[in-house]
């Protein structure tokens, strides 16, 4: 499957004369561009374009009165997973979580605070009260459900990475017998890995060689320097990851797609509330996927 | 959330987490018995004559001990496999270990070894010993009572230290331990049962340094009863050769 950058592209391609339009007229303000670290730049011609703005619909919903401090939405997130969430060039975390998560604080008339925390430990973290909501690229599971609360945001399949040009083959998951491949600790994507060992194990195939690493740029190191054969990520994050750097390829784009939600404490049911109302009136007047198509993600 | 006590004993004896203990205590035993062969290696080269030697030994001591361990194991692992240096997870971890306590056994070897007064390798020169008899008769006996407390203590060290091993992907405790954490969400009964592994194995180590150095104690014991039984007879012998004087 191709992985198209942009969904919308007439409305996309309007918009982004609309832009040109008002920059060649003097406005000269420049477009955030979204950078990975030392992999930079995103590719011309995918500049993300963008009407959102937070701040353009402020205290439209009630800010709840249980929050970890006072003026500020306080939110956890494992900042290493572009575009969703990953640190900018100036050491700020971006991403289009974080753009929800500023559009949120911004509608409850809150500042935003994220705190960087790793993946594998955030929904105790949550329960335990260190922060408003998790906006994580969390996939929404059974076993998740039972201790948090969801506010679906976004629909996101698992995808397969590998080195460019495919060099083991992989079409689909069972080729990943006898083969390592990496993930991070703690997510869907591990899941997925022993699920399918299990089943490579019933059909008396060789099973595949897990590596888990803290953060899903660890995993992807062992995919650059060789060592694992392919990596998996949520879909949008792979397609991420083959866009800004060429030496990797989506081998499998598409699997098990399933909701991401916004995570809050069981036993915050105002901010829930208060988070569902605010996600809600995006989808209704379109902001959402306006912070979608920014970061080029379906 | 409350602490919910009836998770520990459900979980304490988890294949997973069993299968991580023995991970670590493999990677410990033998980082550790590769570290003290190491640092004796290298603590004699640091004392040796020879300045490229000496030279060799303190570069590597210097590198070792003035990089973390973390930064030592990712290097090992990732760095050197870009570079063409295909090692497998779990020699990478030990080599990076190994080389690690190597550089901290040296300097623990070297001080032992530089208490020995030096009229012992002299006595032992005069009496024709040569450098590696004299080191393995004389010296290494001696210094083992100054060097053994401080190797248990970084055998206790090394216990905990392999847990960085998790960053880069080896199933030990603490990995194994995520992954039930994460299974669960209880991170403090998690962690809880993880501290009990660590201490378990910590508590042995604590054990046998105790056995050992009591052990090397009562040959020490006997050896300065020997001296005090020469000392009380040349006295005796001086005071009944005064009396017959």
């Amino acid at each position: 499957m191709k992985v198209s950058a942009f969904p919308g592209k007439r409305a996309v391609a309007l918009l982004a004369l609309v832009i040109l339009a008002l920059s060649t007229a003097g406005c000269g303000a420049a477009t955030p561009t979204p950078e990975i670290g030392a992999v930079a730049t995103v590719p011309a011609g995918s500049t993300p374009v963008s009407d959102w703005k937070a701040g353009g619909h402020a205290n439209s919903v009630p800010a709840p009165g249980k929050r970890v401090s006072a003026g500020t939405f306080t939110v956890g997130s494992d900042v290493s997973y572009p575009p969703q969430e990953y640190v900018g060039a100036d050491g700020k975390p971006v991403g289009m979580d974080m753009d929800i998560a500023e559009e949120i604080a911004s509608r409850m008339g809150l500042q935003l605070k994220v705190v960087n925390f790793k993946f594998d430990d955030i929904i105790p973290a949550l329960n335990a009260g260190q922060f408003d909501a998790v906006l994580s690229a969390m996939t929404v599971t059974d076993d998740r459900k039972k201790v948090v609360d969801f506010v679906p945001y976004f629909e996101a399949g698992q995808a397969v990475l590998v080195r460019q040009g495919n060099p083991k083959g992989i079409k689909s998951l069972d080729d990943l017998s006898g083969l390592t491949a990496a993930a991070q600790q703690g997510t869907t994507e591990e899941t997925s890995l022993k699920d399918l060992n299990d089943k490579l194990e019933k059909a008396g195939k060789a099973k595949v060689t897990v590596l888990t690493y803290p953060s899903d740029t660890d995993a992807v190191d062992q995919l650059r320097v060789g060592r694992a054969d392919a990596t998996l990520h949520d879909s949008p994050v792979a397609a991420y990851y083959a866009k800004l750097n060429p030496t990797f390829e989506v081998a499998i784009p598409n699997f098990d797609s399933a909701p991401e939600g916004i995570a809050v404490a069981q036993n915050n049911k105002a901010m829930y509330e208060a988070i569902n109302s605010a996600i809600e009136a995006m989808k209704q007047d379109g902001t959402l996927e306006a912070i979608k198509n920014k970061w080029g993600v379906k | 959330m409350p602490f919910d006590w009836s998770f520990i004993p459900e979980h304490l004896f988890d294949s997973a987490l069993i299968e991580g203990a023995k991970v670590t205590i493999f990677l410990s035993v033998v980082a550790q018995l590769v570290g003290v062969l190491l640092g004796l290696v290298a603590a004699l080269m640091r004392l040796s004559k020879n300045p490229l030697l000496n030279w060799a030994a303190g570069f590597y001591i210097w590198l070792f001990r003035g990089t973390p361990l973390l930064v030592q194991l990712i290097v090992f692992a990732t760095g050197l496999y870009q570079i063409g240096i295909h090692l497998n997870l779990l020699t990478a971890a030990l080599l990076a270990l190994s080389l690690n306590e190597g550089a901290y056994m040296a300097e623990i070897v070297r001080a032992g070894i530089q208490s020995i007064d030096t009229g012992q390798s002299e006595a032992a020169k005069a009496l024709g010993m040569t450098y590696g008899l004299s080191m393995r008769r004389i010296i290494l006996p001696q210094a083992a009572h100054v060097i053994l407390p401080p190797t248990g203590n970084e055998f206790n060290n090394m216990l905990k230290s392999t847990s960085l091993a998790s960053v880069i992907g080896i199933g030990e405790l603490l990995q194994h331990a995520g992954d039930l954490n994460h299974l669960y969400f209880r991170t403090l009964e998690t962690f809880t049962i993880a501290s009990a592994y660590y201490l378990a194995m910590t508590t042995v180590v604590t054990w046998l340094q105790g056995w050992m150095e009591s052990r090397l104690g009562e040959r020490k014991a006997d050896a300065e009863d020997s001296f005090w039984g020469r000392l009380r007879s040349n006295i005796f012998s001086t005071r009944s050769a005064l009396d017959h004087r």
